[in-house]
C-alpha cells in the first residue's frame, strides 16, 4: 500500500511555479531551487517529480490598473471606467503572464561533490505593453488631437510558448564555494512578437488645405512564427504539443550561478538564467511596413474628367509605405534573461551531538536576508527587491516569509513552508497574501504547491 | 510551542480562504462602447477662371463638376458604427461672379443618398467657412455613401465667365466622421 501511495506521489510534483520565484529561491535546499540557482546548495542524493494535472501555476501582473479599477460594481458607469485607466496609464504599464508546467525533473549525486539534475518543462511567457497612443487613436479618434503626435513605438509585445528540456550540474567546489550550470534546449511552440517599432502619425491644420496628415519614420514589424501556416491559423493544440517537443524553431541557452560562505553563518548567492536565443524558421508570416506619407485631400483636376482619385491615393501611399503581409524573414530573439542575486545572515546554530553520524549536518534554525531579481523585457530590465526570514520548526519542516517591492504592488507578503515526510517532500508558496481578502485589487498574484520524492 | 508556531504559520498561509471577488461584475464589458471621431482632408482644388471661358464657337461652360470614390465609407466598421458626418468646406472666390457649390453623396448605383446645403460664394469674396452635418439616424442611407460628385456652378445661369473675370476659385473641405461601437 506504502508503495502505491509513494507511486501515486511521485506522479503529483509541484514543478509549476512563477516567474519571480523570491519565496522559492534558495528555500529547504528544494530541488525547484536549482533551477533558481543551478549553483544553489543541495544536500540530497537523489529526487525525482513528475508532471501535475492540479499542480499548474499561473502568475500575472498587471501595472497601471486591477480587475477591480474596471469592474467594480459601483454607480460609475463601465465607459467611465475604463477611460479613468485608459488617461492613468504610461507607455510602460504593461500586462504579464507566465506560467511553467514541469514535466519532469529528476537530479542524481555523483560521487560526494557533484550534483546532476535534468529534465523539461514547458512555459508560457507574455507580456503586453499598453499602446496608449494607440488605443486613443481606436477609442477616441484624431479629431481632438490636431497637432498630436500618435507613437507606434509604444506598440511592444511578445508571448511565448516553449518546451525547455534541460540539464544542469552542480559542483561543490570546497567548504565555502558551490558552483553550477544548466544548458538549456528551446523548442518554441507558437511565438507573436513586435518590438523596436518605430513612427509617429500627426494630424495639423493644413497651409492650403484644412487638415495635413503625416505618416512619419513608419517601420513596424509584427513578427509570427508556429501560429499561421499556409496563411490559415494552426487550430489543433496537438501541433503546439508536437512543436515545444523539439519543433522546427529551436534555441540554446544557458543557466550559471554560485553560492559562497562568505563565512559561517553569511552566505551570497547569485545566478543568470536563460541567457539564450530561439531561432524561428518554421511557420513564419511577418507583417511590415516602412516609410512615410503625407495626405492633404483629393486634389481635383477638372480638366481631367476620368481620373480615379481613390485609386491613385492608394497606390500613392502603398508606394510610400510598402505594406508586406506575406513576408517569412526567419528571425532570431533573445529569451527574458533573468537574475538573482541572494544575501542571507544564518543564526542560532542547531549542532548534531552525535559528533559520528554524518547523516545529519549542523544547521541554523533562522535566517535573514535580502534578495534581488530582475528580468530583462522589450523595454529594459524590471526589478523586484525581497527581504526575508527564513525558520526552521525541526529539520523537516521549514518556513519563509517575504516582503516584496516591485512595479506591480509595495505590500506584497509571501510565504512559503516544506515539509518533508519521510522521503516525500511537500511544499507550498503564497504570494501577495495581503491581497487575497481583496484579490480583485491586486495587481498580481501567484500560488503554486508541489511534492518531491528526495532521497 | 513548535506546533503552535507551524498552525499559526499554516493559518497564515492558508488565509487565501478569505477570497473576496464577490462585488466585481465583468458583465458590465457588454455595456462598453467607444465614441471616437476622426478628422481628415476631403478634396481640394483651384480653378482658374480661364477654365470657364469655353473655346470661340464652343458651348459656354456655366459648371465643372468631378467626382471620386470615397474608399474609407466602405469600410464594414464605418458602416456599422457611423453615427454622425461633419462637413467643413472653406471657399474662396477671386473670381467676379458668384458661384455655388453643390455636394451629393452617391452609393454605389450612382443613386443619390445625400446632399448637402448649397454653398455660396459671392463674387470676389475671401476665404469663407461653412459646416453641414448629416446624421444617420436622420438619413440612415448615408452608410451607403461610395462616391462624391463636387459641382461648381454659376449662379445666374445666363451669365458666363468673361475672358476679363481674371481670378481663382479656391475650394478646401474636410471631414470628420462620428462612431459609436454601441451600435454593432
Amino acid at each position: 500500500m506504502r508503495k502505491i501511495v509513494i507511486f501515486l506521489l511521485v506522479f503529483i510534483t509541484g514543478g509549476a511555479f512563477s516567474q519571480n520565484k523570491q519565496l522559492l529561491y534558495d528555500f529547504a535546499e528544494l530541488p525547484q531551487t536549482l533551477l533558481l540557482n543551478p549553483g544553489a546548495n543541495t544536500s540530497s542524493k537523489f529526487y525525482i517529480g513528475m508532471p501535475l494535472l492540479s499542480g499548474i501555476s499561473f502568475n500575472f501582473g498587471s501595472s497601471g490598473f486591477s480587475p477591480r479599477d474596471i469592474f467594480e460594481d459601483n454607480n460609475v458607469s463601465f465607459n467611465d471606467k475604463v477611460s479613468t485607466v485608459l488617461q492613468g496609464l504610461n507607455n510602460r504599464d504593461h500586462l504579464m503572464l507566465n506560467s511553467q508546467i514541469e514535466v519532469l525533473n529528476v537530479g542524481f549525486r555523483y560521487k560526494k561533490n557533484t550534483f546532476f539534475s535534468f529534465g523539461f518543462y514547458q512555459e508560457i511567457d507574455g507580456i503586453l505593453y499598453y499602446p496608449k497612443d494607440l488605443i486613443t487613436l481606436a477609442t477616441e479618434g484624431n479629431a481632438n488631437f490636431l497637432n498630436k503626435s500618435f507613437d507606434f513605438s509604444q506598440l511592444n509585445y511578445n508571448f511565448d510558448v516553449t518546451g525547455v528540456l534541460h540539464f544542469g550540474i552542480n559542483k561543490r567546489i570546497n567548504k565555502k564555494l558551490t558552483v553550477g550550470g544548466r544548458f538549456k534546449i528551446y523548442s518554441s511552440a507558437a511565438n507573436l512578437r513586435s518590438t523596436n517599432n518605430s513612427g509617429t502619425f500627426t494630424t495639423i491644420e493644413g497651409t492650403n488645405t484644412i487638415f495635413t496628415h503625416r505618416l512619419e519614420n513608419i517601420n513596424l514589424a509584427i513578427k509570427t512564427a508556429g501560429v499561421i501556416e499556409n496563411d490559415e491559423y494552426i487550430r489543433t493544440p496537438n501541433t503546439y504539443l508536437k512543436n515545444s517537443f523539439f519543433g522546427s524553431n529551436l534555441g540554446v541557452g544557458i543557466d550559471i550561478g554560485f553560492t559562497n560562505k562568505i563565512s559561517r553563518q553569511l552566505e551570497i548567492s547569485v545566478s543568470l538564467l536563460d541567457i539564450g536565443f530561439v531561432s524561428y524558421k518554421e511557420n513564419i508570416k511577418n507583417t511590415t511596413a516602412q516609410g512615410n506619407f503625407a495626405f492633404e485631400g483629393l486634389d481635383f483636376d477638372f480638366s481631367d474628367p476620368n481620373r480615379d482619385y481613390w485609386t491613385e491615393l492608394d497606390e500613392n501611399f502603398r508606394a510610400n509605405i510598402p505594406f508586406n503581409e506575406n513576408d517569412t524573414t526567419p528571425y532570431t530573439a533573445l529569451r527574458p534573461a533573468k537574475l538573482n542575486a541572494s544575501l542571507k545572515y544564518s543564526f542560532k546554530e542547531v549542532r548534531n551531538p552525535y559528533c559520528y553520524n554524518d547523516d545529519f549536518k549542523d544547521y541554523y534554525k533562522h535566517a535573514v536576508g535580502g534578495q534581488l531579481f530582475s528580468v530583462f523585457r522589450p523595454l529594459g530590465p524590471q526589478f523586484a527587491l525581497t527581504g526575508f526570514y527564513e525558520t526552521a520548526f525541526t529539520r523537516n519542516i521549514k518556513a519563509k516569509v517575504t516582503y516584496t517591492a516591485d512595479r506591480y504592488s509595495f505590500y506584497n507578503v509571501g510565504a512559503a513552508t516544506s515539509f518533508k515526510l519521510w522521503k516525500i517532500n511537500f511544499y507550498a508558496l503564497v504570494d501577495n497574501i495581503l491581497q487575497f481578502t481583496d484579490i480583485a485589487a491586486t495587481n498580481g498574484l501567484s500560488a503554486q504547491l508541489g511534492f518531491n520524492l528526495i532521497f | 510551542m513548535t506546533l503552535r508556531k507551524i498552525v499559526s504559520f499554516l493559518c497564515l498561509l492558508f488565509l487565501f480562504s478569505c477570497l473576496n471577488v464577490d462585488d466585481l461584475d465583468f458583465n458590465q464589458t457588454k455595456d462598453y462602447s467607444s465614441k471616437p471621431s476622426y478628422s481628415f482632408s476631403l478634396t481640394n482644388f483651384n480653378i482658374p477662371s480661364n477654365l470657364f471661358v469655353a473655346a470661340v464657337g464652343a458651348t459656354d461652360i456655366r459648371e465643372l463638376s468631378q467626382n471620386s470614390n470615397l474608399g474609407f465609407f466602405e469600410n464594414r466598421f464605418i458602416q456599422n458604427n457611423l453615427t454622425k458626418v461633419d462637413f467643413q468646406f472653406a471657399i474662396s472666390n477671386g473670381i467676379n461672379k458668384k458661384f455655388i457649390v453643390e455636394v451629393v453623396f452617391l452609393d454605389g448605383n450612382g443613386n443619390i443618398v445625400a446632399r448637402l446645403e448649397d454653398l455660396e460664394a459671392e463674387a470676389n469674396s475671401p476665404e469663407t467657412t461653412f459646416l453641414r452635418t448629416i446624421s444617420v439616424e436622420e438619413n440612415p442611407a448615408i452608410k451607403n455613401i461610395i462616391s462624391v460628385t463636387v459641382t461648381i456652378k454659376l449662379e445666374n445661369t445666363t451669365a458666363t465667365v468673361l475672358p476679363t473675370d481674371i481670378g481663382e476659385f479656391n475650394f478646401k473641405s474636410a471631414t470628420t466622421i462620428y462612431l459609436d461601437t454601441r451600435n454593432n
